[in-house]
């Protein structure tokens, strides 16, 4: 598992150091819950009806993407803990890691894979890996659907009773998500294992959603699930008598016979979050499970309520000092320029402003790596460059992503500032 | 069909102006070039840059005169000549030789005259006349030609059709968009139209994203940023460059601020389609399958 986490940590900073076209974002969550059974909660999701606790979870998660051309990369890593306020259980220690890659093959198809892991440990240990290949078909622009199938692997280690498990599990995914507006997003999936196909009814996780975005950021969704599995087991009656059938058994006989079982799970669920400004949000879900079982009584009935922080950023990882982010201001009647510039010379700003003469427009360092300049220009769409100089030295300042700019038809960019 | 007849027209003389550019002024003396560029309104003080660029040699004698002479034939066509030489004292500073300017003189000077012929259409339309005359807010005919004619060349320099341009500005003749905009609005909001993806093969979608940006009060300062956003929110959702664009015009229709909006973009929620993958709630711990075992 550390190698794993280790190798997404070095993916992260390959893709940081490579590449222009990426954003990073960095999120710290905190959330305290109550479940009446860890298959509700957050990171464990194992069916345990017993463990009725409080709990808290927290997770630092680092998220970087990178794009070029039509290929995208995402790459998740991070950490959880999570004490379970129940004194009987050690708090789950662990983290993840998750790649995932599309390649947009036409303007309405989308290939892909999804890959990750995620270990746990508290009195036992548990491994998740899995590898999805998928593929997405955007019906319309605000349509799509999304067929994915792979293999998922599971071990299990419980340290005081010396069990081992480990599992395969072939899944497929089909899921479907359409934006009717810009406020409501409803959502639909379909899951199981590929061995009841084509007997869906075998196992199968259904859900639903249906979230509707506020004007302030803030969205509410429902979630609705159906999780259905189906198991036989050999019956055998001593005299009792035999079930409907042919041909009959004779008065007294033992008989046995198959029947199929089907255990149910209902889930509802509410989540809703509120960004409280651009770094801090609030979250709370409340879920509810309904299990029903043919083979065992009573049915069963779990919830789970939450709530939380997340404090979210995105760190500055330019390690290029020469890439510079412009930011414009109406200062009165003047535009005000300001740059963040770490590096060594003077700076200097040309353009069509002043007929691109290279003498330039000094920017005067106001603080520490803050320059500024004040220009007074007329409304129009003004092209222009940051040149460096320092001693005999001379280089045109590269712009960051973020910054409009376009070709100067002599092989090298232009921003592009546009004044009111 | 009439747009397209006035458009071979502009294209003719465009070639027209190239030939006579080169051969016209070919005898004629520096100086006699630059006063005569002067009295057609070039400004002085970029002809002085110019031909400070010729005296510390980054141009030839040739280029130099090819460069008036380009400028001086736009003047005379009411087109504005500066452009083409604060481009070629552009490819000076850069360092870019002469050869490589001329070129580049070249094409803008043609898209200039195609982008004249298009303005000059448009602004004969009465309501834009309306809209220019108008006591607030309002700008003096000849300034809005120039500016307009700039800031539009500018983006059939970067390949946006003379059509494309055509249609996009019909639709801003939009009578409820011109009873709140002004022409300094509309000056700004062309000024995105070369960093807006497919302007030229689906200048509809294009148009309405303007009118609806206009509309919704977008800013020069939100608009400036909206290129970039509409390129992160591309490649974060994955999604085509038309549906990005039509999911932004929603999210404008739906009255967001251009603050949020742009935010939305960054983080590749374009209001339709998936959004970002940001890490937080309801993305963890994702177990590839959403499918727990119980």
């Amino acid at each position: 598992m550390r190698f794993i986490l280790l190798a997404i940590i070095l993916c992260v900073a390959a893709t940081v150091g490579r590449s222009q076209q990426w954003q990073t974002v960095i999120s710290l969550n905190t959330q305290v819950g109550y479940s009446t059974n860890s298959y509700l909660n957050p990171f464990l999701s194992e069916w345990n009806s017993g463990l009725e606790s409080a709990y808290n979870f927290t997770s630092l998660l680092g998220q970087t993407y990178w794009y070029k051309n039509n290929h995208s990369v995402s790459v998740t890593g991070g950490f959880l803990y999570e004490p379970i306020f129940n004194s009987q259980t050690d708090p789950l220690k662990g983290g993840l890691g998750l790649i995932n890659y599309n390649y947009r093959l036409t303007s309405s198809l989308s290939l892909g894979i999804n890959t990750g892991a995620s270990y746990l440990s508290s009195s036992y240990s548990r491994t998740l890996t899995w590898i999805q290949p998928k593929i997405t078909w955007f019906i319309s622009p605000f349509t799509l659907m999304r067929f994915k199938a792979g293999s998922s692997f599971r071990s299990y280690q419980d340290y005081a009773d010396e069990q081992n498990g480990y599992s395969r599990f072939d899944l497929y995914g089909l899921e479907f998500e359409v934006w009717p507006s810009y406020r409501w997003q409803l959502t639909a999936g379909l899951y199981g294992s590929l061995n009841t196909l084509p007997s869906i009814q075998t196992g199968f996780n259904g859900q639903a959603g249906a979230g509707y975005h506020f004007r302030n950021g803030s969205a509410v969704t429902f979630t609705f699930g159906l999780q259905q599995y189906q198991y036989e087991s050999t019956v055998t009656t001593g005299g009792g008598g035999p079930p409907a059938g042919f041909p009959p058994a004779g008065p007294g006989s033992s008989t046995s016979y198959t029947e199929t079982n089907t255990n149910r799970i209902l889930r509802f669920g509410i989540n809703s979050s509120v960004p409280v400004n651009e770094q801090f949000t609030l979250f709370a879900e409340a879920e509810g499970l309904y299990f029903n079982s043919a083979a065992s009584q009573p049915d069963v009935t779990d919830y789970q309520v939450s709530g939380g922080l997340r404090f979210s950023f995105e760190p500055e990882f330019r390690n290029d000092k020469k890439i510079i982010s412009p930011e414009w201001n109406l200062n009165e009647d003047s535009q005000q320029v300001r740059i963040h510039y770490s590096g060594e010379g003077r700076l200097y700003v040309v353009g069509d402003f002043n007929n691109w003469n290279r003498a330039g427009i000094p920017l005067s360092e106001q603080s520490d790596n803050l320059y500024s300049t004040e220009l007074m220009l007329s409304v129009g769409a003004y092209e222009y460059k940051i040149l460096r100089v320092q001693g005999n030295t001379e280089e045109w300042l590269k712009f960051a992503d973020d910054i409009y700019t376009v070709s100067d038809g002599f092989g090298s960019e232009n921003a592009v500032l546009l004044v009111e | 069909m009439e747009t397209y007849k006035k458009i071979i027209w502009a294209l003719c003389t465009a070639l027209l102006l190239v030939t006579v550019a080169g051969t016209s002024y070919a005898q004629e003396g520096n100086s006699g070039l630059v006063q005569r560029a002067q009295e057609l309104g070039v400004e002085s003080a970029l002809l002085a840059e110019l031909q400070s660029g010729l005296e510390a040699e980054n141009i030839s004698e040739q280029h130099f005169r090819k460069i008036v002479g380009t400028a001086i034939a736009m003047s005379e066509q009411s087109l504005p000549a500066n452009m083409v030489i604060q481009k070629a004292l552009e490819g000076i500073s850069k360092g870019i030789s002469g050869d490589r300017i001329i070129p580049v003189v070249n094409h803008i000077q043609q898209s200039v005259v195609k982008s004249a012929g298009v303005i000059d259409e448009w602004m004969g339309r009465p309501e834009i006349q309306q809209m220019i005359n108008r006591t607030e807010g309002g700008m003096a005919q000849d300034e809005f030609r120039t500016k307009m004619t700039k800031v539009t060349s500018k983006s059939i320099i970067r390949n946006v059709s003379p059509e494309a341009v055509s249609n996009i500005l019909s639709q801003i003749s939009d009578q409820s968009l011109l009873a709140i905009a002004t022409p300094k609005d509309i000056i700004v909001a062309m000024g995105i139209l070369p960093a807006l993806p497919n302007a030229s093969s689906q200048p509809d979608a294009s148009g309405k994203l303007i009118v609806r940006a206009l509309k919704g009060g977008f800013g020069a300062d939100e608009l400036q940023r909206l290129p970039a956003a509409l390129r992160a929110a591309q490649m974060r959702s994955q999604l085509p460059a038309a549906s990005v664009i039509e999911g932004v015009a929603r999210q404008m229709e739906g009255n967001i601020p251009a603050k949020q909006i742009l935010q939305n973009l960054f983080n590749g929620n374009i209001g339709g389609g998936p959004p970002g993958n940001i890490p937080g709630l309801g993305n963890i711990p994702d177990r590839g399958n959403k499918s727990g075992q119980k």
